[in-house]
């Protein structure tokens, strides 16, 4: 979700257009760099290319890396560029594990900047005709990063439910997330919730198609925003898919807009 | 940003009375969770296992695209099939064969699929009713893949392709053992399954005949590509084999349809021999889609009794112990084929499958006649045994199941209990038909490994054989 902010700054000229390029090329530059091998596009996780996820996990045993890079224009009007190398692990069956980091890029905060997140995730059943499928993540973020304090930590629900007969695998999902600060500053929230609805279909054999709409507290006492956003899901090989995705923000308090590319590529030897 | 509040606080810092949103929105979440305990704990879990690592991983999508994409094809009709099946009421059958078939035909020439889909994708209703049978077929065609990749990748040298097919079939068989499927021949597991006198055996053949022949196709194909790079060996005469063997199925197999389910001994005899293992899950799994398919198109149970005879039938074919001491227990019947020859013999009737059916069927029925019948019953008896088995419904074949059929030639037939109830089995039938194969094959020698040491260079096709298919297969 967006990171925090400070200060005001004039954007640069064309900084979507160029970040965007330029994180395509590092992402892309990471996947061709490792040895690799079964992404899969229907499976969808947490940013890649939007917020919604679903509630299943990776397979037992598999071993996925991950990254993405966003760009988002704050509601102040700042620029801010993530990039988000994570690797994803299959740990037990119906469960993963995903470790990470975040570096925060541009004039806007970059507080929190460099922390590592360990995040679990625990998926308890297969859907059936009239029950959805329930999993369970939490996630702890460790202050290594800029001017950060505490572990943060996050509790997330996820249902996911294929609708009927559904020729195109269309699928609803609702994601529901309480977040805690450690270390909440004066006017900060200590505790704040997020919720997204999101809903994916098949387009192709080889391309999903995913939309939500977020509804999250944001740091700021009183702040809350409102975000709208849809995406696509390409399965380039059979182990490396290939995601972009852009929002626009709803109301005054919510980030302008944001874009985000990234991938997802399976790794098979050793 | 000003962190001043523009609307009215939901909370009030150190007020402890105060509830923050998030602490209902958890609480609700708790009560969610415990109302749906009971039913979550009742569903089944998804329990995905990934792939083998290997440094062959991909080979065959590389070296092999075309053939990469006929695979990816082929495993598209097999996960669209089940929802059609299952959605489609069988009144309609004779349209949805047709336009099915259209589709996955044209799919297939087209070579739509890129990437290999899982069965989910194309079927996803359907694993909402039984997504364990989806678990043990993408497990499987995993396991296809991971062996078409240690035949395709040239840095495995061809005296160590057997030993790393091995290891394959070692993380296949262990790694997710409640789907992995057997590694004993065919005439066993099916013996174990005992659906022949199920009601919805033949349905899907019989009423879904192009869509039946198009998966005869499929697994024509998936066993000659294996023996394609069997007889090629390693080097650039292996992409040379696997063209012709696509140009084949393309201008010949897919025009004039194989009419039966090819085994893996009769069209890919040296892989059986090198991995009689792998060779034996592969027909395990192919016959697996067709009961699957008979079971989806049978309109007389619920979704939840067809469940419960899928996952029964699951059961039996899965693999057991003692299994692996069955594996070689097979003949070869054309141990000399050549992939890139569509003989007649691989076309009608006669042959493993139907032979193994027409065991079962004998050893059968003295249980269901005890008293004996007239030969004039018995020849009709074979006569619809035979039409059954055959793709579509014939002239003087009666509609429905065989059991249908062998009721209307047989009234007083005498069914064993759990022959007809959906995840029932017939524990007197079963063992009468393994007791059968027993008596028949159970002192037959292994069939002997085939030799890996040399890399094969690909002989010459057969001229006169060749030209002969060719003109034979000719609509």
């Amino acid at each position: 979700m967006s990171e925090p902010r400070c200060c005001s700054r004039a954007r640069a000229p064309h900084a979507l257009a160029r970040a965007l390029l330029g994180g395509a090329a590092a992402l892309l530059a990471a996947s061709a760099a490792t040895p690799a091998a079964a992404a899969d596009h229907s499976n969808i996780e947490e940013g890649l290319p939007i917020e919604v996820e679903d509630a299943f996990p990776i397979a037992y045993r598999g071993r996925e890396l991950q990254g993405r890079f966003r760009y988002e224009r704050q509601d102040g009007g700042e620029d801010q560029y993530l990039l988000e190398p994570r690797l994803e692990l299959g740990v037990l069956p119906n469960a993963q594990v995903r470790i990470g980091s975040r570096f925060l890029m541009g004039p806007a905060d970059r507080t929190t900047s460099r922390d590592v997140d360990l995040e679990g995730l625990y998926n308890f059943n297969q859907e059936s005709v009239l029950l959805p499928a329930f999993a369970l993540s939490a996630r702890a973020r460790f202050p290594t990063g800029v001017d950060s304090a505490g572990v943060d930590t996050r509790v997330k629900a996820l249902a996911t439910k294929t609708l009927g007969p559904a020729p195109r695998m269309e699928r609803v999902h609702l994601n529901v997330a309480w977040d805690h600060e450690a270390a909440a500053g004066a006017g900060e929230r200590s505790d704040r919730y997020l919720v997204v609805v999101g809903y994916s279909m098949r387009l192709d054999p080889d391309t999903i198609l995913v939309a939500d709409f977020v509804r999250q507290q944001e740091r700021e006492h009183g702040a809350d925003a409102n975000i709208v956003e849809a995406g696509l899901r390409y399965q380039l090989t059979p182990q490396t898919v290939l995601v972009a995705g852009a929002g626009a923000g709803i109301g005054e308090e919510s980030p302008d807009v944001r874009a985000t590319v990234g991938f997802q590529h399976s790794l098979s030897w050793p | 940003m000003p962190v001043a509040r523009r609307h009215a606080p939901c909370c009030v810092p150190g007020v402890r009375s105060c509830r923050p949103p998030s602490c209902a929105l958890a609480a609700a979440l708790v009560l969610a969770a415990a109302t749906s305990a009971g039913a979550i704990l009742q569903a089944e879990q998804r329990n995905e296992v990934s792939f083998l690592r290997g440094p062959y991983n991909l080979a065959f999508f590389y070296r092999h695209n075309d053939s990469f994409r006929y695979s990816a094809a082929f495993h598209y009709h097999h996960g669209k099939q089940h929802d059609v099946l299952l959605l489609t009421p069988l009144s309609d059958h004779v349209a949805v064969d047709v336009e099915f078939d259209a589709d996955v035909t044209r799919f297939t020439y087209a070579r739509e699929a890129r990437t290999e889909p899982t069965m989910e994708l194309f079927g996803p209703y359907f694993a909402q009713v039984a997504w364990s049978m989806y678990r043990a077929i993408d497990w499987t065609h995993i396991h296809h893949e991971q062996t078409y990749d240690i035949l395709s990748d040239r840095d495995i040298a061809w005296p160590d392709k057997s030993e790393w097919t091995a290891r394959a079939v070692r993380h296949y068989l262990d790694a997710n053992p409640d789907v992995a499927l057997s590694c004993a021949p065919l005439d066993v597991t099916m013996r174990r399954a005992g659906t022949m006198m199920k009601p919805y055996f033949t349905y899907y053949r019989s009423y879904y005949p192009r869509s039946a022949d198009f998966a005869f196709v499929a697994h024509w194909w998936h066993p000659v590509v294996y023996e394609a790079m069997m007889i090629a060996g390693n080097d650039d005469e292996q992409e040379a084999v696997v063209d012709e063997t696509n140009r084949v199925m393309l201008t010949q197999v897919f025009l004039d349809r194989p009419q039966r389910m090819l085994l893996s001994r009769e069209v890919m005899p040296r892989y059986s021999r090198m991995s009689p293992e792998s060779a034996n899950v592969f027909d395990n799994l192919h016959m697996l889609h067709g009961i699957i398919y008979d079971i989806a198109a049978y309109e007389g149970w619920s979704d939840e009794q067809k469940r419960a005879e899928l996952y029964r039938v699951l059961e039996a074919m899965r693999r057991q112990p003692g299994d692996e001491a069955l594996a070689r227990k097979f003949r070869t019947p054309h141990p000399d084929m050549d992939p890139r020859v569509y003989e007649p013999w691989m076309k009608g009737y006669e042959g493993e499958m139907n032979r193994i059916m027409e065991e079962m069927m004998r050893e059968m029925m003295p249980l269901m006649m005890p008293g004996g019948m007239p030969e004039a019953k018995q020849r009709e008896m074979r006569r619809q045994l035979r039409m059954k088995l055959m793709p579509g419904l014939e002239p003087g074949e009666i509609p429905g199941s065989l059991h249908d059929a062998m009721m209307a030639v047989m009234p007083d037939m005498k069914m064993m209990p759990g022959t007809m109830e959906p995840g029932e089995s017939a524990p007197m039938m079963r063992d009468a038909m393994l007791a059968g194969w027993r008596e028949k094959y159970g002192d037959l020698p292994d069939v002997a490994p085939w030799p890996m040491q040399h890399e094969p260079a690909a002989p010459p096709v057969d001229g006169v054989r060749a030209a002969r298919a060719e003109a034979a297969s000719e609509p």
